[in-house]
Protein backbone atom coordinates (compact mmCIF):
# COMPACT_ATOMS: atom_id res chain seq x y z
CA UNK A 1 0.00 0.00 0.00
CA UNK A 2 1.39 3.36 -1.10
CA UNK A 3 -0.63 5.51 1.83
CA UNK A 4 -0.08 4.95 5.46
CA UNK A 5 -3.07 2.95 7.65
CA UNK A 6 -3.18 5.06 10.19
CA UNK A 7 -2.68 8.95 11.13
CA UNK A 8 -3.32 11.09 14.04
CA UNK A 9 -5.00 14.50 13.63
CA UNK A 10 -4.84 16.96 16.31
CA UNK A 11 -7.62 19.98 16.37
CA UNK A 12 -5.28 22.15 14.02
CA UNK A 13 -4.21 25.12 16.23
CA UNK A 14 -6.81 23.86 18.67
CA UNK A 15 -6.12 22.05 21.84
CA UNK A 16 -3.67 19.93 21.33
CA UNK A 17 -1.69 22.55 20.31
CA UNK A 18 -2.21 24.56 22.89
CA UNK A 19 -2.75 23.15 26.17
CA UNK A 20 0.16 20.63 26.37
CA UNK A 21 2.65 22.89 26.77
CA UNK A 22 4.84 25.91 27.68
CA UNK A 23 6.19 25.72 31.13
CA UNK A 24 7.48 22.56 32.78
CA UNK A 25 5.42 22.25 35.57
CA UNK A 26 6.83 24.13 38.35
CA UNK A 27 5.76 21.02 40.88
CA UNK A 28 6.89 17.89 40.50
CA UNK A 29 4.43 16.52 42.19
CA UNK A 30 4.28 12.93 44.03
CA UNK A 31 7.33 11.06 43.26
CA UNK A 32 7.24 8.32 41.04
CA UNK A 33 7.76 4.65 41.99
CA UNK A 34 11.09 3.93 41.84
CA UNK A 35 10.52 1.30 39.47
CA UNK A 36 8.87 2.60 37.43
CA UNK A 37 10.09 5.85 34.87
CA UNK A 38 7.96 8.95 33.07
CA UNK A 39 9.42 10.53 30.55
CA UNK A 40 6.89 12.92 29.49
CA UNK A 41 6.02 16.77 30.08
CA UNK A 42 9.41 18.28 31.68
CA UNK A 43 11.04 18.13 27.93
CA UNK A 44 10.31 15.94 25.29
CA UNK A 45 9.76 12.31 26.17
CA UNK A 46 12.64 10.47 24.19
CA UNK A 47 15.37 13.27 25.42
CA UNK A 48 13.94 12.79 28.84
CA UNK A 49 15.04 9.06 28.58
CA UNK A 50 18.10 9.77 26.86
CA UNK A 51 18.86 12.08 30.19
CA UNK A 52 18.07 8.99 31.91
CA UNK A 53 21.11 7.23 30.69
CA UNK A 54 18.90 5.24 28.09
CA UNK A 55 20.22 4.91 24.63
CA UNK A 56 18.49 7.49 22.11
CA UNK A 57 17.37 4.06 19.90
CA UNK A 58 16.19 2.02 22.85
CA UNK A 59 14.47 5.85 23.71
CA UNK A 60 13.00 6.29 20.39
CA UNK A 61 11.69 2.31 20.35
CA UNK A 62 10.34 2.66 23.57
CA UNK A 63 8.02 5.89 22.75
CA UNK A 64 7.55 4.26 19.28
CA UNK A 65 5.72 1.10 21.04
CA UNK A 66 4.08 3.24 23.76
CA UNK A 67 2.76 5.29 20.82
CA UNK A 68 1.29 1.87 18.51
CA UNK A 69 -0.21 0.84 22.24
CA UNK A 70 -1.56 4.52 22.39
CA UNK A 71 -3.08 3.67 18.68
CA UNK A 72 -4.47 0.76 19.48
CA UNK A 73 -5.74 1.03 22.85
CA UNK A 74 -6.68 4.53 23.46
CA UNK A 75 -10.06 4.67 24.89
CA UNK A 76 -12.42 6.29 21.61
CA UNK A 77 -14.88 8.96 22.08
CA UNK A 78 -17.76 10.48 20.10
CA UNK A 79 -17.18 14.41 21.01
CA UNK A 80 -13.90 15.72 22.51
CA UNK A 81 -15.52 16.76 25.50
CA UNK A 82 -17.08 13.23 26.82
CA UNK A 83 -13.14 12.62 26.01
CA UNK A 84 -11.96 15.22 28.25
CA UNK A 85 -14.35 14.33 30.98
CA UNK A 86 -14.03 11.01 31.01
CA UNK A 87 -9.53 10.88 30.60
CA UNK A 88 -8.91 14.18 32.73
CA UNK A 89 -6.91 14.68 29.13
CA UNK A 90 -6.55 17.21 26.73
CA UNK A 91 -8.31 15.53 23.49
CA UNK A 92 -7.60 15.44 19.51
CA UNK A 93 -9.60 14.21 16.93
CA UNK A 94 -8.87 11.03 15.07
CA UNK A 95 -10.65 9.85 12.42
CA UNK A 96 -12.76 6.94 12.31
CA UNK A 97 -12.05 3.63 11.18
CA UNK A 98 -14.00 1.46 8.29
CA UNK A 99 -16.48 -0.30 10.63
CA UNK A 100 -16.68 1.77 13.79
CA UNK A 101 -20.13 2.81 13.14
CA UNK A 102 -19.14 6.27 13.43
CA UNK A 103 -20.25 8.12 10.60
CA UNK A 104 -18.94 11.74 10.70
CA UNK A 105 -15.59 10.46 10.33
CA UNK A 106 -14.36 11.51 13.55
CA UNK A 107 -13.75 10.75 17.11
CA UNK A 108 -11.96 11.61 19.90
CA UNK A 109 -8.46 10.81 21.64
CA UNK A 110 -6.53 11.58 24.52
CA UNK A 111 -3.38 13.09 23.48
CA UNK A 112 -0.58 11.07 24.33
CA UNK A 113 2.10 13.14 26.46
CA UNK A 114 4.77 10.38 26.88
CA UNK A 115 5.88 6.79 28.04
CA UNK A 116 6.18 5.08 31.21
CA UNK A 117 8.46 2.35 31.74
CA UNK A 118 7.32 -0.22 34.23
CA UNK A 119 9.17 -3.50 35.16
CA UNK A 120 7.64 -6.85 33.74
CA UNK A 121 5.57 -7.79 36.53
CA UNK A 122 7.40 -9.87 39.19
CA UNK A 123 10.19 -9.05 37.59
CA UNK A 124 11.73 -6.08 39.33
CA UNK A 125 15.69 -5.81 39.25
CA UNK A 126 15.93 -7.98 36.21
CA UNK A 127 15.50 -5.15 33.70
CA UNK A 128 12.66 -6.72 31.38
CA UNK A 129 10.10 -3.70 31.59
CA UNK A 130 7.05 -2.54 28.99
CA UNK A 131 6.70 1.02 27.85
CA UNK A 132 3.22 2.21 27.81
CA UNK A 133 1.66 5.62 26.78
CA UNK A 134 0.92 8.14 29.47
CA UNK A 135 -1.42 11.09 29.49
CA UNK A 136 -0.83 14.54 31.00
CA UNK A 137 -3.90 15.14 33.80
CA UNK A 138 -5.37 18.93 32.90
CA UNK A 139 -6.86 19.08 36.27
CA UNK A 140 -3.37 17.78 38.68
CA UNK A 141 -0.67 19.99 36.44
CA UNK A 142 2.20 18.27 35.99
CA UNK A 143 0.90 14.53 36.64
CA UNK A 144 0.26 11.91 34.33
CA UNK A 145 -1.77 8.84 34.03
CA UNK A 146 -1.10 5.55 32.78
CA UNK A 147 -3.22 3.99 29.54
CA UNK A 148 -4.59 1.58 31.98
CA UNK A 149 -6.01 4.09 34.41
CA UNK A 150 -7.84 6.28 32.67
CA UNK A 151 -11.23 6.43 33.37
CA UNK A 152 -12.23 2.65 33.69
CA UNK A 153 -12.98 0.10 35.82
CA UNK A 154 -10.89 -3.29 35.42
CA UNK A 155 -14.37 -4.57 34.09
CA UNK A 156 -14.35 -2.89 30.97
CA UNK A 157 -10.55 -4.92 30.43
CA UNK A 158 -11.93 -7.19 28.03
CA UNK A 159 -13.03 -3.88 25.42
CA UNK A 160 -10.20 -2.31 25.41
CA UNK A 161 -8.58 -4.04 23.03
CA UNK A 162 -9.57 -3.99 19.33
CA UNK A 163 -8.05 -0.82 17.84
CA UNK A 164 -10.07 2.22 17.31
CA UNK A 165 -13.87 2.07 18.19
CA UNK A 166 -13.28 -1.07 20.02
CA UNK A 167 -16.11 -0.46 22.46
CA UNK A 168 -15.11 2.55 24.83
CA UNK A 169 -17.55 4.96 25.37
CA UNK A 170 -18.07 7.82 27.57
CA UNK A 171 -19.36 6.32 30.53
CA UNK A 172 -19.03 9.32 32.91
CA UNK A 173 -16.73 7.44 35.22
CA UNK A 174 -13.77 9.77 36.63
CA UNK A 175 -10.56 8.85 35.59
CA UNK A 176 -8.30 7.41 38.70
CA UNK A 177 -6.37 10.51 40.36
CA UNK A 178 -3.23 11.13 38.42
CA UNK A 179 0.08 10.53 40.54
CA UNK A 180 2.76 9.55 37.67
CA UNK A 181 4.87 12.49 37.63
CA UNK A 182 7.56 13.02 35.08
CA UNK A 183 11.22 12.57 35.21
CA UNK A 184 13.60 15.54 35.66
CA UNK A 185 14.13 17.26 32.68
CA UNK A 186 17.66 18.21 31.80
CA UNK A 187 18.89 21.90 32.16
CA UNK A 188 20.42 24.39 29.87
CA UNK A 189 17.56 24.17 27.20
CA UNK A 190 15.78 27.70 26.38
CA UNK A 191 17.26 29.93 29.36
CA UNK A 192 15.44 32.67 30.31
CA UNK A 193 17.10 36.19 29.58
CA UNK A 194 16.05 39.31 28.60
CA UNK A 195 15.56 40.63 25.12
CA UNK A 196 16.98 43.70 23.77
CA UNK A 197 14.93 44.20 20.42
CA UNK A 198 12.29 42.75 18.80
CA UNK A 199 10.28 42.86 15.11
CA UNK A 200 13.56 42.00 13.93
CA UNK A 201 12.06 39.63 11.47
CA UNK A 202 9.21 40.25 9.27
CA UNK A 203 9.52 43.48 7.57
CA UNK A 204 10.20 41.67 4.07
CA UNK A 205 6.61 40.59 3.90
CA UNK A 206 3.53 38.56 4.99
CA UNK A 207 3.05 34.89 4.45
CA UNK A 208 6.40 33.40 2.80
CA UNK A 209 4.83 30.17 1.90
CA UNK A 210 4.66 28.47 -1.58
CA UNK B 1 -3.39 9.02 -15.27
CA UNK B 2 -7.17 10.49 -15.78
CA UNK B 3 -9.56 13.13 -14.28
CA UNK B 4 -12.81 11.62 -13.29
CA UNK B 5 -15.84 13.69 -11.93
CA UNK B 6 -16.57 12.45 -8.47
CA UNK B 7 -19.81 13.43 -6.07
CA UNK B 8 -18.10 15.00 -3.16
CA UNK B 9 -19.28 14.13 0.21
CA UNK B 10 -21.89 15.49 1.80
CA UNK B 11 -20.35 16.66 5.17
CA UNK B 12 -16.99 17.31 3.74
CA UNK B 13 -17.25 20.74 5.20
CA UNK B 14 -18.15 19.32 8.70
CA UNK B 15 -15.23 17.30 8.69
CA UNK B 16 -13.13 20.12 7.27
CA UNK B 17 -13.99 21.99 10.42
CA UNK B 18 -13.93 19.21 12.65
CA UNK B 19 -10.24 18.94 11.32
CA UNK B 20 -9.37 22.33 11.73
CA UNK B 21 -8.88 22.86 7.72
CA UNK B 22 -9.74 26.62 8.14
CA UNK B 23 -8.58 27.24 4.07
CA UNK B 24 -10.48 24.67 2.16
CA UNK B 25 -12.49 28.38 0.71
CA UNK B 26 -9.56 30.82 0.03
CA UNK B 27 -10.02 34.37 -0.95
CA UNK B 28 -13.90 33.68 -1.74
CA UNK B 29 -13.68 30.56 -3.60
CA UNK B 30 -13.19 27.23 -3.11
CA UNK B 31 -9.45 26.07 -2.45
CA UNK B 32 -10.11 22.00 -1.69
CA UNK B 33 -11.67 20.77 -4.83
CA UNK B 34 -13.02 17.03 -4.74
CA UNK B 35 -15.84 17.95 -7.36
CA UNK B 36 -13.36 15.81 -9.36
CA UNK B 37 -9.68 13.53 -9.02
CA UNK B 38 -7.08 12.12 -10.64
CA UNK B 39 -6.47 8.80 -10.66
CA UNK B 40 -3.15 6.72 -11.82
CA UNK B 41 -1.87 3.46 -12.35
CA UNK B 42 0.80 2.02 -9.67
CA UNK B 43 3.62 2.35 -12.20
CA UNK B 44 2.87 5.57 -12.87
CA UNK B 45 3.26 6.48 -9.23
CA UNK B 46 6.52 4.45 -8.71
CA UNK B 47 8.17 4.92 -11.73
CA UNK B 48 7.24 8.07 -12.82
CA UNK B 49 6.88 10.58 -10.36
CA UNK B 50 8.31 8.40 -6.94
CA UNK B 51 12.01 7.28 -8.16
CA UNK B 52 12.20 10.74 -9.98
CA UNK B 53 11.68 12.68 -6.77
CA UNK B 54 14.49 10.50 -4.94
CA UNK B 55 16.49 10.79 -8.09
CA UNK B 56 16.14 14.85 -8.19
CA UNK B 57 16.64 15.01 -4.42
CA UNK B 58 19.98 13.63 -4.62
CA UNK B 59 21.00 15.70 -7.71
CA UNK B 60 19.67 18.59 -5.69
CA UNK B 61 22.21 17.41 -2.55
CA UNK B 62 24.75 16.82 -4.87
CA UNK B 63 24.36 20.62 -6.26
CA UNK B 64 24.42 21.96 -2.40
CA UNK B 65 27.51 19.90 -1.90
CA UNK B 66 29.45 21.29 -4.10
CA UNK B 67 28.10 24.97 -3.54
CA UNK B 68 29.16 24.70 0.05
CA UNK B 69 32.61 24.23 -0.96
CA UNK B 70 32.38 27.26 -4.29
CA UNK B 71 31.74 31.02 -3.15
CA UNK B 72 31.21 31.31 -7.12
CA UNK B 73 28.52 28.85 -7.01
CA UNK B 74 26.98 30.03 -3.91
CA UNK B 75 27.08 33.78 -5.28
CA UNK B 76 25.01 32.06 -8.64
CA UNK B 77 22.83 30.62 -6.13
CA UNK B 78 21.49 33.83 -5.25
CA UNK B 79 23.15 33.27 -1.73
CA UNK B 80 24.26 37.00 -0.22
CA UNK B 81 28.20 37.04 -0.10
CA UNK B 82 27.48 38.05 3.65
CA UNK B 83 25.86 34.75 4.50
CA UNK B 84 28.08 32.48 2.82
CA UNK B 85 30.19 30.91 5.09
CA UNK B 86 26.60 30.52 7.36
CA UNK B 87 25.04 28.41 4.53
CA UNK B 88 28.64 26.31 4.25
CA UNK B 89 28.82 25.82 8.18
CA UNK B 90 24.95 24.49 7.75
CA UNK B 91 25.80 22.06 5.18
CA UNK B 92 29.04 20.86 7.01
CA UNK B 93 27.02 20.48 9.86
CA UNK B 94 23.73 19.03 8.43
CA UNK B 95 23.64 15.55 10.59
CA UNK B 96 22.51 17.93 13.45
CA UNK B 97 20.69 20.50 11.42
CA UNK B 98 18.53 18.32 9.49
CA UNK B 99 16.06 19.15 6.74
CA UNK B 100 12.33 18.43 7.50
CA UNK B 101 10.66 18.30 3.97
CA UNK B 102 10.45 19.98 0.96
CA UNK B 103 8.11 19.91 -2.22
CA UNK B 104 9.28 19.45 -6.14
CA UNK B 105 6.76 20.97 -8.89
CA UNK B 106 6.74 18.36 -11.12
CA UNK B 107 4.73 18.53 -14.91
CA UNK B 108 3.55 15.07 -15.78
CA UNK B 109 0.84 14.09 -18.07
CA UNK B 110 1.00 10.06 -17.97
CA UNK B 111 3.56 9.97 -20.62
CA UNK B 112 7.00 10.55 -20.79
CA UNK B 113 8.99 11.43 -17.89
CA UNK B 114 7.99 13.87 -15.14
CA UNK B 115 9.82 17.20 -15.64
CA UNK B 116 11.51 18.96 -12.67
CA UNK B 117 9.70 22.85 -12.87
CA UNK B 118 11.00 23.86 -9.88
CA UNK B 119 11.65 23.60 -5.71
CA UNK B 120 10.22 24.63 -3.17
CA UNK B 121 12.94 23.16 -0.78
CA UNK B 122 12.48 26.53 1.77
CA UNK B 123 8.66 27.30 2.59
CA UNK B 124 6.69 24.73 0.72
CA UNK B 125 3.16 24.78 1.93
CA UNK B 126 -0.24 23.13 0.49
CA UNK B 127 1.23 20.02 3.32
CA UNK B 128 -1.99 19.68 5.42
CA UNK B 129 -4.17 19.39 2.53
CA UNK B 130 -2.28 16.69 0.74
CA UNK B 131 -1.08 14.97 3.80
CA UNK B 132 -4.20 14.97 6.09
CA UNK B 133 -7.53 15.86 4.24
CA UNK B 134 -6.62 13.71 0.89
CA UNK B 135 -6.16 10.83 2.95
CA UNK B 136 -9.34 11.54 5.00
CA UNK B 137 -11.25 11.94 1.65
CA UNK B 138 -9.87 8.53 0.57
CA UNK B 139 -10.77 6.78 3.76
CA UNK B 140 -14.30 8.16 3.38
CA UNK B 141 -14.90 7.06 -0.02
CA UNK B 142 -13.90 3.70 0.34
CA UNK B 143 -15.82 3.42 3.79
CA UNK B 144 -18.84 4.72 1.83
CA UNK B 145 -18.22 2.60 -1.26
CA UNK B 146 -17.77 5.38 -3.64
CA UNK B 147 -14.70 4.34 -4.65
CA UNK B 148 -13.81 0.40 -4.75
CA UNK B 149 -11.78 -1.02 -1.51
CA UNK B 150 -7.98 -1.38 -2.54
CA UNK B 151 -8.04 1.69 -3.91
CA UNK B 152 -4.61 3.84 -3.00
CA UNK B 153 -2.94 6.54 -2.85
CA UNK B 154 0.61 7.53 -2.48
CA UNK B 155 0.38 9.54 0.49
CA UNK B 156 2.42 8.52 3.85
CA UNK B 157 3.51 12.00 4.27
CA UNK B 158 2.49 12.57 7.33
CA UNK B 159 3.94 9.31 8.96
CA UNK B 160 7.19 10.22 7.83
CA UNK B 161 6.96 13.94 9.06
CA UNK B 162 6.34 12.65 12.26
CA UNK B 163 9.22 9.90 12.36
CA UNK B 164 11.60 12.87 11.18
CA UNK B 165 10.83 14.60 13.74
CA UNK B 166 10.93 12.08 15.94
CA UNK B 167 14.81 11.29 15.17
CA UNK B 168 16.17 15.12 16.36
CA UNK B 169 16.87 16.40 19.37
CA UNK B 170 14.40 17.40 21.57
CA UNK B 171 15.95 18.91 24.74
CA UNK B 172 14.37 22.31 24.10
CA UNK B 173 11.51 23.79 22.82
CA UNK B 174 10.79 23.60 19.18
CA UNK B 175 9.26 27.27 18.62
CA UNK B 176 6.67 27.14 15.33
CA UNK B 177 7.20 30.35 13.38
CA UNK B 178 5.66 32.51 10.54
CA UNK B 179 2.86 34.32 9.58
CA UNK B 180 0.56 32.94 12.01
CA UNK B 181 -2.72 34.87 11.16
CA UNK B 182 -1.95 34.29 7.49
CA UNK B 183 -4.77 31.75 6.70
CA UNK B 184 -3.10 29.43 4.77
CA UNK B 185 0.75 29.96 6.10
CA UNK B 186 -1.12 30.14 9.33
CA UNK B 187 -2.36 26.53 8.54
CA UNK B 188 0.92 24.59 7.74
CA UNK B 189 2.57 26.48 10.64
CA UNK B 190 -0.47 24.80 13.04
CA UNK B 191 -0.17 21.49 11.09
CA UNK B 192 3.76 21.44 11.92
CA UNK B 193 3.15 22.45 15.11
CA UNK B 194 0.68 19.29 15.64
CA UNK B 195 3.28 16.78 14.20
CA UNK B 196 6.13 17.62 16.34
CA UNK B 197 3.76 17.55 19.49
CA UNK B 198 2.77 13.99 17.99
CA UNK B 199 6.69 13.34 17.88
CA UNK B 200 7.28 14.41 21.41
CA UNK B 201 8.50 17.91 21.09
CA UNK B 202 6.91 20.54 23.58
CA UNK B 203 5.98 23.61 20.65
CA UNK B 204 6.06 26.98 20.66
CA UNK B 205 4.04 28.92 18.10
CA UNK B 206 5.08 32.38 17.52
CA UNK B 207 4.71 35.28 14.99
CA UNK B 208 7.88 35.80 12.86
CA UNK B 209 7.66 39.48 13.37
CA UNK B 210 7.48 38.86 17.52
CA UNK B 211 11.14 36.66 17.85
CA UNK B 212 12.93 39.37 19.75
CA UNK B 213 17.16 39.03 20.36
CA UNK B 214 18.88 39.35 24.02
CA UNK B 215 22.45 40.95 24.54
CA UNK B 216 24.45 37.89 23.58
CA UNK B 217 22.69 37.90 20.28
CA UNK B 218 20.67 34.70 20.90
CA UNK B 219 17.14 34.96 19.50
CA UNK B 220 13.96 34.91 22.29
CA UNK B 221 10.48 34.50 22.36
CA UNK B 222 7.65 36.69 23.56
CA UNK B 223 8.23 34.58 27.36
CA UNK B 224 12.10 36.17 26.90
CA UNK B 225 12.81 32.41 26.72
CA UNK B 226 16.05 31.48 24.37
CA UNK B 227 14.51 30.09 20.82
CA UNK B 228 17.18 26.93 20.72
CA UNK B 229 15.70 25.12 17.48
CA UNK B 230 13.04 26.96 15.22
CA UNK B 231 10.74 25.94 12.12
CA UNK B 232 10.43 28.94 10.78
CA UNK B 233 7.58 29.35 7.68
CA UNK B 234 9.79 31.98 6.54
CA UNK B 235 12.10 32.32 3.45
CA UNK B 236 15.59 32.19 3.99
CA UNK B 237 16.30 35.08 1.35
CA UNK B 238 13.79 37.63 3.21
CA UNK B 239 15.46 36.45 6.61
CA UNK B 240 19.21 37.26 5.15
CA UNK B 241 18.16 40.61 4.04
CA UNK B 242 16.22 41.61 7.72
CA UNK B 243 17.31 43.30 10.87
CA UNK B 244 18.43 40.38 12.27
CA UNK B 245 20.26 39.14 9.20
CA UNK B 246 23.41 39.77 10.67
CA UNK B 247 22.94 37.78 14.12
CA UNK B 248 22.24 34.98 12.53
CA UNK B 249 25.28 33.11 12.49
CA UNK B 250 26.27 33.88 16.30
CA UNK B 251 22.65 33.22 17.11
CA UNK B 252 23.46 29.40 18.05
CA UNK B 253 19.52 28.77 16.70
CA UNK B 254 18.87 25.37 15.08
CA UNK B 255 16.97 26.42 12.43
CA UNK B 256 14.47 24.44 10.03
CA UNK B 257 14.83 24.33 7.33
CA UNK B 258 18.20 24.56 8.46
CA UNK B 259 20.34 27.72 6.09
CA UNK B 260 21.77 24.96 3.67
CA UNK B 261 17.93 24.68 1.84
CA UNK B 262 18.79 28.40 0.87
CA UNK B 263 20.90 26.81 -1.39
CA UNK B 264 18.22 24.47 -3.14
CA UNK B 265 14.64 27.46 -2.79
CA UNK B 266 16.07 29.14 -5.35
CA UNK B 267 15.41 28.86 -9.74
CA UNK B 268 18.96 29.11 -10.15
CA UNK B 269 19.32 25.32 -9.04
CA UNK B 270 17.11 25.09 -12.76
CA UNK B 271 20.19 26.37 -14.77
CA UNK B 272 23.05 24.70 -12.45
CA UNK B 273 21.21 21.68 -12.65
CA UNK B 274 21.20 20.87 -16.38
CA UNK B 275 24.90 22.21 -16.41
CA UNK B 276 25.77 19.34 -14.12
CA UNK B 277 23.37 16.90 -15.47
CA UNK B 278 22.90 18.03 -19.29
CA UNK B 279 20.18 16.22 -21.01
CA UNK B 280 18.69 14.02 -17.50
CA UNK B 281 15.21 13.19 -18.27
CA UNK B 282 13.74 14.69 -15.68
CA UNK B 283 15.03 18.14 -16.02
CA UNK B 284 14.06 20.99 -19.01
CA UNK B 285 17.05 22.63 -20.43
CA UNK B 286 17.34 25.97 -18.48
CA UNK B 287 19.80 29.17 -18.57
CA UNK B 288 20.17 32.02 -16.51
CA UNK B 289 18.75 34.66 -18.76
CA UNK B 290 21.73 36.16 -19.60
CA UNK B 291 23.42 33.09 -20.65
CA UNK B 292 23.45 33.80 -24.82
CA UNK B 293 22.34 30.12 -25.08
CA UNK B 294 18.67 31.09 -23.61
CA UNK B 295 18.08 33.02 -26.59
CA UNK B 296 17.96 29.61 -28.04
CA UNK B 297 14.70 28.71 -26.00
CA UNK B 298 11.65 29.18 -28.60
CA UNK B 299 8.87 27.98 -25.83
CA UNK B 300 10.20 28.80 -22.71
CA UNK B 301 9.21 30.04 -19.08
CA UNK B 302 11.05 32.96 -17.60
CA UNK B 303 11.39 32.86 -13.53
CA UNK B 304 12.85 35.09 -10.87
CA UNK B 305 14.84 33.66 -8.89
CA UNK B 306 12.76 34.14 -5.69
CA UNK B 307 8.98 34.07 -5.94
CA UNK B 308 6.20 32.41 -5.01
CA UNK B 309 2.73 31.40 -6.38
CA UNK B 310 3.86 32.10 -9.41
CA UNK B 311 4.25 35.67 -9.17
CA UNK B 312 6.60 37.51 -11.80
CA UNK B 313 6.44 34.53 -14.39
CA UNK B 314 6.05 34.89 -17.93
CA UNK B 315 5.22 32.04 -19.98
CA UNK B 316 6.21 32.51 -23.42
CA UNK B 317 4.50 29.85 -25.83
CA UNK B 318 3.89 29.62 -29.70
CA UNK B 319 4.54 32.97 -29.74
CA UNK B 320 2.25 33.79 -27.56
CA UNK B 321 2.87 35.52 -23.70
CA UNK B 322 1.34 34.90 -20.60
CA UNK B 323 2.33 37.03 -17.78
CA UNK B 324 1.75 36.84 -13.65
CA UNK B 325 2.35 40.14 -11.82
CA UNK B 326 4.31 40.47 -8.63
CA UNK B 327 6.80 41.87 -6.75
CA UNK B 328 9.70 40.12 -7.50
CA UNK B 329 10.49 42.17 -11.05
CA UNK B 330 13.75 43.53 -10.15
CA UNK B 331 16.41 40.47 -9.52
CA UNK B 332 17.77 37.99 -11.51
CA UNK B 333 15.73 35.68 -13.80
CA UNK B 334 16.20 32.08 -15.42
CA UNK B 335 14.54 30.65 -18.64
CA UNK B 336 13.32 27.31 -19.04
CA UNK B 337 12.42 25.26 -21.44
CA UNK B 338 8.57 25.00 -21.69
CA UNK B 339 6.65 21.74 -21.22
CA UNK B 340 3.03 20.47 -21.53
CA UNK B 341 0.81 20.21 -18.08
CA UNK B 342 -1.39 17.24 -18.00
CA UNK B 343 -4.41 19.25 -19.36
CA UNK B 344 -8.33 19.05 -19.47
CA UNK B 345 -11.22 21.52 -20.66
CA UNK B 346 -11.31 21.92 -16.95
CA UNK B 347 -7.06 22.96 -16.78
CA UNK B 348 -3.94 22.57 -16.08
CA UNK B 349 -2.53 20.15 -13.13
CA UNK B 350 0.95 20.08 -11.39
CA UNK B 351 2.21 17.53 -9.25
CA UNK B 352 3.29 18.66 -5.95
CA UNK B 353 5.79 15.69 -4.79
CA UNK B 354 6.83 15.54 -1.23
CA UNK B 355 10.27 15.20 0.22
CA UNK B 356 10.20 14.07 3.94
CA UNK B 357 14.08 13.93 5.05
CA UNK B 358 15.34 12.21 2.14
CA UNK B 359 12.54 10.04 0.96
CA UNK B 360 9.47 10.86 -1.15
CA UNK B 361 6.66 9.92 0.64
CA UNK B 362 3.35 11.39 -1.46
CA UNK B 363 1.76 14.00 -4.02
CA UNK B 364 -0.74 17.08 -3.70
CA UNK B 365 -2.45 18.18 -7.15
CA UNK B 366 -2.95 21.61 -7.66
CA UNK B 367 -5.16 22.49 -10.70
CA UNK B 368 -5.17 26.28 -12.44
CA UNK B 369 -7.21 27.47 -15.46
CA UNK B 370 -3.69 29.31 -16.03
CA UNK B 371 -0.74 27.47 -17.41
CA UNK B 372 0.82 28.96 -14.37
CA UNK B 373 -0.17 27.69 -11.31
CA UNK B 374 -0.94 30.34 -8.68
CA UNK B 375 -2.24 30.96 -5.51
CA UNK B 376 -5.91 30.57 -6.58
CA UNK B 377 -5.26 27.31 -8.17
CA UNK B 378 -7.29 24.27 -6.56
CA UNK B 379 -6.14 21.39 -4.63
CA UNK B 380 -7.62 17.75 -6.36
CA UNK B 381 -7.64 14.63 -4.41
CA UNK B 382 -6.22 11.51 -6.47
CA UNK B 383 -6.07 8.07 -5.85
CA UNK B 384 -4.16 5.08 -7.23
CA UNK B 385 -6.39 2.76 -9.18
CA UNK B 386 -6.65 -0.74 -7.30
Amino acid sequence: MKRSDFIAIGVVCGAAATALLWHRPNDPGTPAAPEEMVFAGGSSAVDDCVGAGIGRNTCAADYQRALAAHQAQAPVFTSAEGCQVATDSTCEARPAAAGSGVSAGAVFVPVMAGFVLSPLRGQTGSGAYVSTPVYASRTTRGSYRALADLGRDKDDQSSATGGAGGGWSSNGKRPRPATLSPYAPSAGANVKTSSVSRHGFGSSGFGGGG
Amino acid sequence: MRRHLIEERPHWRATAETFGFRFADMYGTKYWDESAMIAFTLEEIERHIEDPSGDLHQMCLELADRAAADERLLARLGIPGAHHAYVAASWRNRAQEPSLYGRFDLAYNGTGPAKLLEYNADTPTGLYEAAVFQWLWLEDCVRSGALPPGTDQFNSIQEHLVERLCLMPQTSILHVAGAVDNVEDGGTLSYVADCALQAGFRVKMLAMSDIGLDAQGRFTDLDDLVIDRMFKLHPWEWMFGEAYGEHLAQSDCAMMEPPWKAMLSTKAILPLLWEMFPGHPNLLPAYFEDDPRAQGLRDYARKPLFSREGENVTLVRHGRTETVDGPHGAGRFVVQAATPLFQTRHGHVVIGSWIVGDTPCGIGLREDTSAITMNMSRFIPHIITP
